[in-house]
């Protein structure tokens, strides 16, 4: 009887470890979404200062910069935090917009005018600067949803997830652009 | 043996250490070499003066009066001895900075021990020896750099023990990236080591993706987005590559107040020419390549650059 007893409080306090643990990895990868979500928001507000400048000289980009401002208008929806497919969608309009960004500065190479340009040149120094944040961010939201997955898909603490309806959230990957190799000159 | 290879400040050295240089060191190490035959004579002289003493004369009293007395002569002997070596580096290294721009002083005017302890970037200590302090700017990248020996100092039955706990070099640069926090980098003690260790490292422990990287160093930072900011892949690597390249026993960072501090742990002394006769090209190049150690770190960390990479 006390053998039982005793079996059936450490199965309990196991499984209160486990929850614990689940809580605290799912609260982590919360905030480091909320992390994530204030480097976005920066990039948010300065897209149209950039969208500003450029139109002055990129008259005949029309469909380059309404793709941006389109982009920019979705990744702005609101979304629920503990839906993992809200976050999905939502972390995806984030890189949709990047991609719009990425191109809006590819073809603005072909201006010169727009490039030398003194504000635009800070524009574009800011911008990668909040990038290199968001990149930032993104590794720690990555590092807290790993965390957060194995908990949740290994056994035991998989069976004790299921019951308290915790999920795995969505990686943040990387764009194909961002994988492309990087022109060494710029860096070395 | 070119000198000059370093960096183009340094064109000159060469003409510089024929004319001016090798007459003054050749002179020291005539003096060197004087002081040290005459510390071995002397050595001998007392040595058979006491064993006289103590074996023929049986007078233990006046023995230990020789004793005292060749103890004051030898340590005459040994302070002419350093009195060259001294004298050596003193007229190699400050020339050295000179060349380069930098400032020197062989008497450090500034203690930045606390500031360092304070980061968790050098071990607790009971005594200290600071020298050689060169700060400047290499490239627009302001540097400042300091020779520290720490000993620990323990006090039990059998009488004092005394360890020392760090020497080498600690340096600060500035960092081109803004950041407000603190992120310290530590030297990886594996498990055991570690649960000790990270209680007095502030911040939160900093899991990042480089297993090389985490081999090598704990991150710990009270910002765990700052800490992956500051510490992006390509500057992880260039971290291990300076590991590589410096040859020092250990490093371990901090980033603080817009700084890059850096503890460089060697056995060696640095600045002293790696025990070479004094008169000869290899001890003025490796003073050179000690000074070398400052092009390594903003070179291979590429602090000149304003990269968000």
């Amino acid at each position: 009887m006390e053998f039982g007893f005793i079996i059936l409080l450490v199965i309990l306090i196991a499984l209160y470890l486990m929850y614990v643990r689940l809580i605290k990895l799912k609260n982590g990868a919360l905030e480091a979404l909320s992390s994530i979500d204030v480097q976005l928001k920066k990039r948010h507000d300065l897209v149209p200062n950039i969208l500003t400048i450029a139109k002055k000289f990129m008259e005949h980009e029309e469909a380059v910069l309404t793709r941006v401002t389109q982009m920019r208008s979705i990744s702005a929806s609101d979304y629920d935090k503990n839906n993992p497919e809200e976050v999905a969608q939502h972390l995806e309009a984030h890189k949709l917009l990047q991609s719009a960004m990425m191109n809006l500065f590819a073809v603005a190479e072909n201006y010169p005018d727009l490039k030398s340009q003194e504000t635009m040149i800070r524009a574009q120094e800011t911008y990668e600067e909040v990038e290199g944040h968001i990149s930032a961010a993104r590794r720690f939201y990555n590092s807290s949803v790993g965390d957060l997955k194995n908990a949740v898909e290994i056994f035991p603490s998989s069976m004790v997830a299921g019951l308290i309806g915790i999920k795995a959230m969505p990686f943040f990957e990387m764009d194909d652009a961002e994988r492309a190799p990087v022109n060494a000159a710029d860096i070395l | 043996m070119n000198f000059e290879g370093l960096s183009e400040k340094l064109n000159g050295f060469n003409r510089y250490y024929e004319n001016d240089l090798k007459p003054t060191l050749a002179a020291l190490e005539a003096k060197r070499k004087k002081a040290f035959s005459n510390l071995v004579i002397a050595g001998t002289v007392v040595a058979a003066i006491i064993v006289a003493l103590l074996v023929l004369a049986e007078n233990e009293d006046l023995a230990i009066v020789a004793g005292l007395v060749g103890l004051c002569v030898l340590g005459y002997f040994f302070y002419k001895l350093s009195d060259a070596i001294h004298g050596a580096k003193l007229s190699v290294l400050p020339v050295v900075c000179n060349f380069l721009e930098f400032d020197y002083s062989s008497s450090p005017r500034v203690n930045l021990l606390g500031r360092f302890r304070h980061l968790s970037l050098l071990p607790s200590y009971d005594e200290e020896k600071r020298e050689d302090e060169i700060s400047g700017s290499l490239q627009e990248v302001q540097f400042w750099l300091q020779e520290v020996k720490l000993i620990d100092v323990d006090h039990d039955e059998d009488g004092e023990s005394r360890t020392t706990v760090f020497r080498g070099l600690i340096c600060y640069f500035d960092f081109h990236k803004n950041f407000s926090g603190t992120t310290i980098g530590r030297k990886d003690y594996t498990a055991l080591g570690n649960l000790f260790t990270d209680v007095f490292t502030k911040g939160e422990r900093v899991k990042l993706e480089d297993p090389d990287f985490e081999r090598n160093f704990q991150v710990f930072s009270n910002d765990q987005v700052e800490a992956r900011y500051l510490l992006s892949p390509r500057f992880m690597e260039r971290m291990l590559r300076l590991i590589r390249v410096s040859n020092v026993n250990d490093i371990q960072f901090a980033f603080d107040s817009g700084k890059l501090y850096l503890t460089l742990e060697s056995s060696k002394k640095f600045f002293e020419g790696g025990g070479n006769k004094l008169d000869s090209r290899a001890y003025v190049q490796n003073i050179i390549n000690d000074v070398g150690l400052i092009f390594d770190v903003v070179k291979t960390l590429n602090l000149t650059q304003e990269t968000k990479v």
